[in-house]
């Protein structure tokens, strides 16, 4: 057994602000930062900034990356770049068409494993992102007055059925945006998370964004990852 | 102190509630709901706000629309706030600008008196001799130049200025009558709309109106009075659907592909659309005679707009002075508010049937007569008026001179197109034709206009704007054009002012051009005109006509100087944003514990590294006795994968991989085209056909990029996986290394098994890990790469057992010091952009016998030419100085080289450096020496073997 755990990039923020961390999937990470009815408040009345960056990530990327993806779309033909469509076999988890051979898939935590092992590798670059990339979930009815603070880009469309991707810079971090009717995910690099999540809160506090933990907004990809 | 109105018989205004108190130079004022300063300062009987720029005469409000000089305050330290659009708040303090010690007993108001010798430029002109008492002068001049002063005392250095972005189909910028009608339109084809106002409430001028709607295409409105008919259309808009309001928003500029930038408050919006409405409405004329400055002169809508919106009376006793009948209605509205209405000068014969009939109100109407000069000090005490001609010039008694001579388009925001104004005779107004597709002019902007024309242009324009139509004509009736009076109708007097922000008068425009500048462009520069705070807006008519009379070749009018923006002054934080987001921060993943144990960081690009936990000697001396461990994960980790993987590895890198076999491990250098060196790491043959590269820290994302730029243009079936982010890596040094790591992995680590240069995957702890045997410090060294969300629970565990083995974090500065021990180089320290390889002593690296890679042929050419210049270590003596990096080094006075690193060595106990020294070198063992900052030359003794520390590499190979 490892004795080692699986740390989030805002580890160092739970210490600060003395968070109560769960461990699932091997991972610690926030259930709540202090005050799950205020968090839950923020869901429903302002905005909410949810650590999931547990959540596994697999890119693929070059030749192959298409037939791959097909294997584990829900649906059939795979949406034209960018799109998003949920994923088949019982799991849990969007697909993110980047790019016409480049995929990020999103699942639930430990769930990449299972993934992975159908995943063919003899021309696809595979790559296991679950540690390398964080992800932030933002959710509540003001979220948008925290977007548009923070990136140049208009994220307040409508997204497509299976939600709409953006690849930007969010507070100049380069990130892919999974937009759906009621949340965005942000991934980026993990070592740019932490600076990504403090100057979010920076500007969404005055708009009434509070962090928040899984037990606010548990790890959840139904309806076509939406 | 002025009773507020309760009740107008014309206007709907109602009781106002007071709020609080601030303090106005240090006097308490109350202020009521929907207040600005300006209008609360008014009511408590303030009549000065400021004094002007270069004279110092006392200026009031004139035309409340937040674009004057005369009313810039300073509020809590932040100054040139227009106090016509600053709403106040409990305790705030404000003060008055550019006036010592008072602004009602000004000292430097003596400048008024000396109007003679300040002519144009005069701080060129009389302040150079004597040429020793110039630097006083300036310190003089400079204290006194400005308005307002900024407050350095950095009580403000965390005040908050987002940046907002919005996304409409439309943007409509002006949120009065054709505004409101546009934006109506627009939303009724569906589309979605910003709606901007500058001030706090909708409606513009219409609010405060009470003439009788006609010809409204909006058939409810028609027959209500135009304060009621404007509050219907707002409520339309804020009921219709896809319509954002911003109000007390100011658009500034409209930039290339219907960009619009405003500021709300501290935030700046930037909001893209795919069609802007420029509705910004127009100002009431402004016309030049005698003491037309002074506090009391206002214009009718100024006037209009404190009454209708905040209920305030800006004077007892009026005359109004019109050109058409906005006067009448004006004189209406104050006589409605208890003003006694001395008389209505207008330039017009006698007996025209009005709208508003004065004769109820026995209002005197003097016909066929203009103003011709005002006189008082800190308030306007009386009027004169004549004919236009100059005749018949006769006084008047009063304390508020009301103009109402036509108005003047607000352009500014539709010179985006780099269109310049025309003059349009038959409006009397100059106008922009020249506007580019997908923006739009409506309104005002146009010309003046009844209420009924200006909701039928916004209408019409806002569903030309929806559809992608273009711009629809604008049409005007005679009777709504608006004949201009001559732009200066006293024609004598020296304070005659033409630019009031920056006190530029009449006779000094005349003077100027006899001095030579005759064109409006350079008249400008040099006298300022419409280079102050309202940029124009006021003036810019009257400039350009006067202009156009007093200049001997100028068209007549000439045009108005060309518009840029921004529009309207913006503070410095509003266009800078907030600093902490300008430049993210990247974080290892043990950057937590490297907090923990108080490391001093230092900035590797966006990156931060620990610098030191503890005195450098310590950790360089903990890596050489026993163990150190380092944070490297910010080194470039790339993966590549394919069949032609090694075929581009080849070309890419000068040296041959073909035989790096399977768990080996090799250094390499970068070179570009030009065969300068720029880059060096590693490169292990993980498995078969699977290459791992490492690369520094610096060169991570562009080596990245270069990797895939070629691999597209080779059109080479190879994979490149960026690990970076996915492994957290450290090193592991000294000679105690392999005792703490042979316990927590599952393979030998032995040097038979595990030698020098060497990759293995391991289980480290129970988790999958490259080790890499490879080191910077010349010691035993296992670099570890894991999966990054490891990271700080490993480090937390090889700390805690590696402390039975003297085990040390060390930061970037030991390892600075141990690789100069070892004579390693680091690209970009030291080398630079004339670095060949084989001159930096890593010409090993390159097999030039490869049919092609880049930098082959510089390569060739740099090795057939032998070397200029060499990297070369050298040592001083244990009692030398440290130089700095880039000092010279000196052969018998000759500047023969520079250093590039230098280090005292705890190691060796003298100091150490790298540096270039031409050739041919010193023979080793032979003097040369260092010149110092002081002058001073310190002695230096080149090295034989570049490695000052174990030249043989035997403790890193054990």
């Amino acid at each position: 057994m490892t004795g080692l755990v699986r740390r989030s990039p805002l580890s160092a923020v739970y210490r600060s602000t003395n968070a109560s961390i769960i461990e699932t999937a091997g991972w610690e990470i926030a259930e709540h930062f202090g005050d799950a009815v205020a968090e839950r408040r923020g869901l429903e009345t302002g905005s909410v900034l949810v650590d999931w960056s547990h959540i596994g990530k697999i890119s693929l990327r070059g030749p192959g990356a298409e037939e791959n993806a097909a294997r584990i779309a829900s649906t059939d033909p795979l949406p034209a770049p960018p799109g998003a469509l949920g994923i088949a076999n019982g799991i849990s988890g969007v697909l993110l068409r980047l790019a016409a051979d480049e995929f990020l898939i999103l699942c639930g935590p430990g769930e990449e494993h299972a993934l992975l092992i159908g995943l063919d590798r003899t021309r696809t670059a595979v790559l296991d992102q679950t540690g390398g990339y964080g992800a932030l979930l933002l959710a509540g009815p003001r979220r948008n007055e925290v977007l548009e603070r923070s990136t140049a880009i208009d994220l307040r469309a409508g997204p497509a059925a299976g939600g709409s991707i953006v690849q930007t810079s969010v507070h100049f971090v380069p990130c892919t945006i999974h937009s759906a009717p009621n949340r965005n995910i942000l991934i980026q690099s993990r070592d740019y998370t932490e600076s990504l999540h403090l100057a979010l809160l920076d500007v969404g506090r005055p708009v009434g964004l509070v962090p928040a933990g899984i037990g606010c907004v548990p790890v959840e990809f139904g309806g076509a990852g939406g | 102190m002025r009773e507020r109105l309760s009740r107008h018989p014309c206007l709907p205004i109602g009781e106002r509630t007071e709020r609080g108190t601030f303090s106005f130079d240090g006097r308490a004022i109350p202020y009521c709901d929907g207040d600005t300063v300006a209008s609360a300062a008014c009511a408590a009987g303030v009549g000065v706000f400021s004094r002007s720029f270069k004279y110092h005469r006392p200026r009031g409000i004139y035309d409340y629309h937040g674009y004057g000089a005369e009313v810039l305050i300073t509020i809590d330290g932040r100054p040139n706030v227009p106090a016509d659009l600053a709403v106040p708040s409990q305790g705030v303090r404000v003060k008055t600008q550019n006036a010592w010690p008072a602004v009602n007993f000004d000292c430097m108001a003596v400048n008024n008196l000396l109007v003679p010798l300040l002519p144009n430029g005069f701080y060129y002109k009389m302040f150079h001799k004597p040429r020793w008492a110039w630097p006083w002068f300036e310190k003089v001049l400079r204290h006194a130049a400005g308005l307002g002063r900024i407050d350095t005392t950095g009580r403000h250095r965390h005040d908050r200025h987002d940046k907002r972005y919005r996304f409409p189909d439309l943007c409509v910028i002006g949120g009065g009558a054709a505004g409101l009608a546009t934006a109506l339109a627009a939303s009724r084809e569906g589309r979605t709309v910003l709606l901007i106002e500058r001030f706090p409430e909708l409606g513009g001028r219409s609010a405060f109106n009470f003439s009788m709607v006609r010809d409204c295409p909006e058939e409810e409105l028609n027959g209500l009075p135009e304060h009621e008919a404007v509050r219907k259309l707002i409520e339309a808009v804020r009921g219709a659907p896809g319509i954002e309001i911003l109000s007390g928003t100011t658009a500034f500029g409209v930039y290339e592909d219907n960009l619009v930038a405003a500021e709300n408050g501290r935030d700046l919006f930037k909001i893209r659309a795919n069609a802007v409405v420029v509705a910004g409405g127009a100002n009431d004329r402004y016309l030049v005679f005698q003491n037309n400055d002074l506090p009391g002169i206002m214009t009718a809508r100024g006037v209009e707009r404190l009454v209708g919106i905040h209920g305030v009376v800006p004077g007892e006793r009026a005359v109004i002075v019109t050109t058409h009948d906005g006067g009448y209605h004006t004189a209406l509205i104050l006589h409605g508010a208890g003003v006694k209405v001395i008389a209505v000068i207008d330039s017009r014969p006698k007996k025209r049937s009005s709208e508003f009939s004065l004769e109820a109100a026995a209002i005197p109407i003097i016909p066929d007569s203009t103003i011709r000069a005002t006189s008082g000090w800190k308030r306007v005490r009386s009027v004169s008026f004549g004919t236009l001609e100059g005749s018949g010039l006769q006084k008047l008694k009063c304390d508020l001179v009301v103009m109402a001579v036509g108005f003047t388009p607000q352009l500014g925001l539709l010179g985006a197109g780099g269109g310049r104004p025309i003059w349009d005779s038959t409006r009397e107004v100059f106008r922009v034709f020249d506007i580019p597709p997908a923006l739009y002019a409506a309104g005002e902007v146009n010309g003046p206009a009844s209420f009924g024309r200006l909701v039928r242009e916004g209408m019409e324009t806002g569903r030309a704007a929806a559809r992608g139509e273009p711009a629809p004509e604008s049409r005007r009736d005679p009777a709504e054009c608006i004949p201009a009076p001559p732009p200066d109708v006293s024609g004598q007097g020296t304070k005659r002012f033409v630019c009031k922000c920056m006190d530029v008068t009449r006779r000094e425009i005349q003077d100027s051009i006899r001095e030579g500048f005759d064109q409006i462009e350079t008249l400008k520069r040099y006298t300022s005109m419409g280079m102050g705070p309202c940029q124009g807006k006021t003036c810019y008519e009257a400039a350009a006509r006067i202009v156009g009379l007093d200049a001997p070749d100028s068209e007549s009018p000439a045009l108005p100087t060309t518009m840029r923006p921004p529009f309207a002054p913006v503070p410095f934080g509003v266009l800078a944003g907030r600093a902490p987001h300008l430049q993210p921060v990247r974080r290892t993943p043990m950057h937590a514990e490297h907090v923990r144990a108080g490391a001093r960081f230092l900035n590797a690009g966006l990156w931060k590294r620990p610098e030191r936990y503890t005195e450098i000697a310590e950790e360089v001396l903990a890596v050489r006795t026993a163990l150190g461990i380092i944070d490297v994960s910010t080194l470039g980790k790339l993966e590549l994968t394919g069949p032609d993987a090694l075929q581009l590895l080849n070309f890419m890198l000068p040296g041959d991989y073909s035989n790096l076999r399977v768990g080996r491990v090799r250094y390499h250098t970068m070179v570009g085209e030009d065969g300068i060196l720029f880059e060096d790491g590693t490169i292990s043959h993980i498995e078969e056909g699977r290459y791992f590269l490492s690369t520094t820290t610096g060169n991570a994302d562009a080596i990245r990029s270069r990797f895939l730029w070629w691999i597209t243009s080779l059109d080479l079936d190879a994979r490149l996986a960026n690990l970076g982010p996915v492994l957290g890596a450290v090193n592991l040094s000294g000679p105690r290394a392999r005792d703490l790591l042979s316990g927590l992995v599952d393979i030998d680590l032995s040097s038979t098994s595990f030698p020098y240069m060497s990759h293995r995957r391991a289980r480290l702890l129970g988790i999958e890990v490259h080790l890499f045997r490879i080191g910077f410090t010349g010691e035993l060294s296992y670099e570890i790469h894991f999966p990054a969300e490891y990271g700080e629970s490993l480090w937390i565990t090889l700390l805690k057992k590696g402390a039975p083995h003297g085990i040390k974090p060390f930061g970037m500065e030991a390892q600075r010091v141990l690789r100069l021990e070892k004579g390693h180089l680091i690209p970009g320290v030291d080398t630079d952009a004339l670095s060949s390889p084989y001159e930096a002593g890593v010409g090993f690296t390159i097999q030039d016998r490869k049919s092609d890679f880049i930098g082959r042929a510089f390569l060739s050419h740099a090795r057939n030419r032998g070397p200029e210049n060499r990297l070369v270590s050298y040592r001083l003596r244990p009692d030398s100085p440290i130089p700095h990096d880039g000092y010279i080094i000196v052969d018998n006075g000759r500047v023969i080289g520079r250093v590039t690193s230098s280090r005292m060595s705890p190691t060796l106990g003298h100091g150490i450096g790298l540096a270039w020294v031409r050739e041919p070198l010193p023979k080793p063992g032979i003097g040369v020496r260092i010149r110092l900052e002081n002058g001073r030359e310190i002695a230096a003794e080149l090295l034989e073997e570049r490695a000052a520390y174990d030249p043989r590499g035997e403790r890193l190979r054990s």
